[in-house]
């Protein structure tokens, strides 16, 4: 079993590798994926929350639907009406994951450390809309998904959750499970346009 | 494809969503005194109309919470989303609620806490 299964993933990287050089010559168009492990809490509550946030996370919780707050390099993302995503560097995730649960509590909640539960990328290029827009049924316009706009949605069938980081800028969450899937499509999706994977899931 | 309106995330493709089946279905008190024939309008049976049908669905692959949608089943067309708890407010999705068989069952009847001021009496 061992043995198929590592035929099976030469086979995969012999098929797409590494990079991929855009087929004009136009280096700039290429997207840029990097593989960016996060510290990842989710959140449930029940109450406010927006002093304890602000003062020991750095942001407070988005006030709308389908956006993150962002405060150096954390965020947080509204996954639903009494849930949000935390993201914050990888090794700050189980300090802050001790620290919210001894604050919050005056209500009811629930703080669950996901960091090595989903896979963080991060997608550079002028193209990354179009590319994505290959799997997903988001309208990722420019006009309509702007930076600090985040969704749940599928790519190609897989659970994904989008954050618009600036124009051409955007971070993919999935689940750990899916990451070698959803990074072969994305080098798939990519070559018209080229591509490079700069940072591996191991 | 058909297009929801997830109360909270907007306009989204079908794909994104899974059907509970029909909706407003009441739960009987504990302590009901229903035979079997009467709890089961509640426990099995379940509407299948040509035309206007209330159902529940989840946005599945989105914020995974659940919605009420009024949707005409020949047509196809999404008539009103609405919040869980809630009633619609359209008429024709109105009509359809207060014509359904269901509101007419003792399993219903049995769902509602007695009036108070009644008891005792
Ligand atoms: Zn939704």
């Amino acid at each position: 079993m061992a043995q198929a299964k590592s035929d099976a993933q030469q086979r995969q990287s012999a098929t797409l590798p590494r990079q991929m050089p855009n087929p004009e010559g136009r280096q700039e168009d290429c997207l840029q994926i990097n593989y960016h492990p996060q510290g990842l809490i989710n959140l449930r509550n029940s109450g406010d929350v927006s002093k304890i946030m602000s003062r020991h996370f750095g942001t407070a919780l988005p006030q709308e639907a389908n956006r993150f707050s962002v405060s150096g390099d954390r965020r947080a993302l509204w996954l639903g009406p009494d849930e949000s995503l935390l993201m914050c560097a990888d090794q700050d995730a189980a300090e802050l994951h001790r620290t919210l649960g001894t604050q919050l509590t005056d209500q009811h909640f629930q703080l669950t450390l996901l960091s090595d539960a989903l896979a963080v990328y991060e997608l550079n290029g002028p193209y990354v809309r179009e590319i994505l827009a290959k799997g997903c049924a988001l309208d990722l316009h420019v006009s309509v998904f702007r930076p600090g706009q985040c969704a749940q949605s599928s790519l190609d069938r897989a659970s994904v959750t989008l954050m618009c980081e600036a124009r051409n800028s955007f971070r993919l969450i999935c689940r750990t499970s899916f990451a070698d899937y959803v990074e072969t499509w994305l080098k798939d999706a990519a070559i018209e346009y080229g591509y490079s994977v700069r940072n591996r899931l191991k | 494809m058909l297009q929801l309106n997830c109360p909270f995330c907007g306009l989204r493709d079908e794909a994104e969503f899974s059907c509970g089946g029909e909706a407003h279905i009441a739960r009987p008190l504990a302590g009901n005194q229903l035979n079997d024939k009467d709890f089961a309008d509640y426990l099995f049976l379940r509407d299948n109309p040509k035309g206007v049908f209330l159902e529940r669905w989840r946005h599945a692959a989105g914020c995974r919470r659940w919605f009420n949608v009024a949707r005409h089943t020949v047509s196809h067309e999404i008539i009103e989303t609405y919040a869980m708890g809630s009633l619609p407010k359209s008429k024709a999705a109105r009509q359809a609620y207060q014509e359904s068989w269901r509101r007419k069952t003792a399993a219903e009847a049995a769902s509602k806490p007695a009036k108070k001021g009644k008891e005792g009496r």
